[in-house]
C-alpha cells in the first residue's frame, strides 16, 4: 500500500476529484427535477459512500478470513 | 510544495478545526434527526388530518378562518396565514407581536375546505423545534445563529486547507490507504484522509449553506432596508391604516399579479419583518426548480392594491436555493438517507480530527515538519543544481 516513490499530483489528487466531480453533479440533478434526475442525484451520490465501503471493507473481510484460518486447527 | 508551505497550510487546518469542531459535532447530531423532520413529525403524530373532501370542494374563506383565529386569542395579534404543502390544512401564526419570542407564538391549524379549528399548538412544544433551536440557534436567538454562521466558516477553511495537506500526506500512500494492524494513530489517520477527502465536496456545500441560511435575519433585514423606503415613501405624513381590507381581495390581486406561482403564505402588517402597510403576500413556482424561488407580492391592507411585483436581490435568491442544499429534504426519502450517511461519516471525520490532535506525540506534527524541511533541503543539495 505504501509506495516508495512520490505520486504525481494526478495519482493522488484522481479519485477525490473524481468523487468530488460526482457529488456536485449529484446535488446539482436533484435540485433540476424529479424523476431521471433525481434517481441520478441518488447513484451520484452514494458514490463517496460506495468509495468509502469499497476502501474499508476488503480489509473487513481479510479480517475476518483470517480468524476463520485460525480456528481452522480446532 | 515545499515544506514550508505545507507547515502553513498544515497550521490553518488544524487551528481553524479545533475552533470549529464541538460545534460542528453539536451540528452533525442534531442535524441527523431534524434530516427526517417531517417522517418524525408524522410519526410522533401531533398532526389531525384535514376532512376527506371531493375535488372540486369549494375552499373556506381566509377572512373567516382570520377571524375565528382572532375570536380564539383576541389579545394575541396574527402574524401569518400560511397553506400547508402536502394536505389542505391552512395554518395561522398568532403571537403577542411580532418580536416575541417563540415560545409565546401559537399555530393554529384549519381545514382548508371546512374552515374547522384542527389543533392549536405553542411553538417550541415539541421536540424537534428544540432540536432545530439547539441546530440553528443554540437557543440564543441571532447571536446563536452569527456565532454558528461563524463556525461553519472555520469549517470551509479547515475543508479547503484539509484538501491543500491531503496531498502531501499522501504523496506516497495510494488513494484509500487503510492500515488497520498498525499503530492505532495509522489506522485513524488513514480513516481522516479517506472519509475526508471523499465526503470533501458534500461538507462545502453543506458548510457553505450552513452560513448561508445563519444569516438569512440579516440579509432579510437588508432587503427590507433597500425596499421599504421606496414602497413607503407614496405614504409619508399618512395615519397608520385602522382598519385591514379583506385577505381573501389580497390573495385575489396577487394571484393576478403573478398567475403562474402559487401562494404559500400571508404576513400580516408589521414593523419587524415586513412592511407596516402591506400583506406581504409570498409565491412560488409550480415546476421542482422554480418551486424553490419565492417572489414576494405587496398589496396594500387599504386600498388592495398590489404594488409592482421586484424579482429577489441576487443574494436572497442564494439563499432559497442554499435552503435545500442544506437540509438535503429535495430529492425523496433516498437522498435523506444518503444525506444521514454522510453526515454520520463527517462525524467520524470530526472523531478522527479530534483523536490525532489528542493523542499527538510529544513531538508536534510542526516537529516532524520541520525535521521535512531540514531532509527536502538536503535532498536539494544532492541533486545537482
Amino acid at each position: 500500500m505504501s509506495t516508495r516513490e512520490t505520486l504525481p499530483v494526478f495519482a493522488v489528487y484522481g479519485w477525490p476529484l473524481l468523487v468530488g466531480f460526482f457529488t456536485a453533479a449529484g446535488l446539482a440533478a436533484a435540485l433540476t427535477g424529479e424523476g431521471t434526475p433525481r434517481v441520478f442525484s441518488w447513484f451520484a451520490l452514494s458514490f463517496p459512500v460506495a468509495v468509502i465501503a469499497v476502501c474499508l471493507f476488503p480489509i473487513l473481510f481479510r479480517r475476518m478470513g483470517n480468524r476463520q484460518e485460525e480456528r481452522m486447527p480446532d | 510544495m515545499k515544506a514550508r508551505t505545507v507547515r502553513h497550510w498544515y497550521r490553518v487546518h488544524k487551528w481553524s478545526s479545533l475552533i470549529c469542531t464541538v460545534f460542528l459535532l453539536m451540528s452533525c447530531l442534531t442535524g441527523l434527526p431534524l434530516i427526517f423532520e417531517e417522517e418524525i413529525n408524522h410519526w410522533l403524530d401531533h398532526h389531525v388530518a384535514p376532512a376527506a373532501m371531493s375535488d372540486g370542494t369549494p375552499l373556506a374563506r381566509i377572512d373567516d378562518i382570520v377571524a375565528k383565529s382572532q375570536t380564539q386569542y383576541p389579545d394575541l395579534k396574527i402574524q401569518f396565514v400560511g397553506w400547508d404543502e402536502d394536505e389542505p390544512r391552512i395554518m395561522v401564526g398568532i403571537a403577542p407581536s411580532f418580536d416575541s419570542k417563540p415560545d409565546e407564538q401559537r399555530y393554529l391549524a384549519f381545514d382548508a375546505h371546512s374552515g374547522q379549528l384542527l389543533e392549536d399548538t405553542k411553538f417550541s412544544s415539541d421536540f424537534m423545534d428544540y432540536v432545530l433551536r439547539l441546530h440553528a440557534e443554540l437557543f440564543t436567538g441571532l447571536t446563536g445563529e452569527l456565532l454558528l454562521g461563524t463556525m461553519s466558516l472555520f469549517f470551509v477553511v479547515a475543508l479547503i486547507s484539509g484538501f491543500v495537506v491531503y496531498g502531501p500526506f499522501m504523496r506516497k500512500l495510494k488513494f484509500g490507504t487503510f492500515r488497520p494492524d498498525g499503530h492505532p494513530r495509522v489506522k485513524w489517520f488513514d480513516l481522516h484522509n479517506l472519509v475526508g477527502i471523499v465526503t470533501l465536496c458534500w461538507a462545502l456545500v453543506v458548510g457553505l449553506t450552513g452560513t448561508m441560511n445563519a444569516i438569512s435575519t440579516p440579509l432579510f433585514n437588508l432587503w427590507r432596508a433597500q425596499e421599504l423606503p421606496r414602497l413607503l415613501a407614496p405614504y409619508q405624513g399618512k395615519p397608520m391604516p385602522a382598519k385591514l381590507e379583506s385577505v381573501d381581495a389580497a390573495l385575489r390581486t396577487a394571484s393576478a399579479a403573478l398567475p403562474n406561482n402559487t401562494i404559500t403564505s400571508v404576513l400580516f402588517p408589521n414593523d419587524v419583518f415586513g412592511s407596516p402597510r402591506h400583506y406581504l403576500i409570498w409565491t412560488k413556482g409550480k415546476t421542482t426548480l422554480t418551486s424553490r424561488l419565492f417572489t414576494p407580492v405587496l398589496v396594500d391592507v387599504e386600498t388592495g392594491e398590489a404594488e409592482k411585483a421586484r424579482g429577489l436581490p441576487w443574494y436572497l435568491r442564494l439563499l432559497e436555493v442554499s435552503r435545500p442544499l442544506h437540509f438535503g429534504d429535495y430529492g425523496g426519502l433516498p437522498l435523506k438517507i444518503l444525506w444521514a450517511t454522510l453526515d454520520v461519516l463527517l462525524i467520524v471525520v470530526l472523531t478522527s480530527g479530534i483523536y490525532l490532535w489528542a493523542s499527538r506525540r510529544k513531538a508536534t506534527i510542526e516537529q516532524e515538519l520541520d525535521e521535512l524541511v531540514e531532509l527536502e533541503s538536503a535532498e536539494l543539495e544532492v541533486i545537482p543544481g
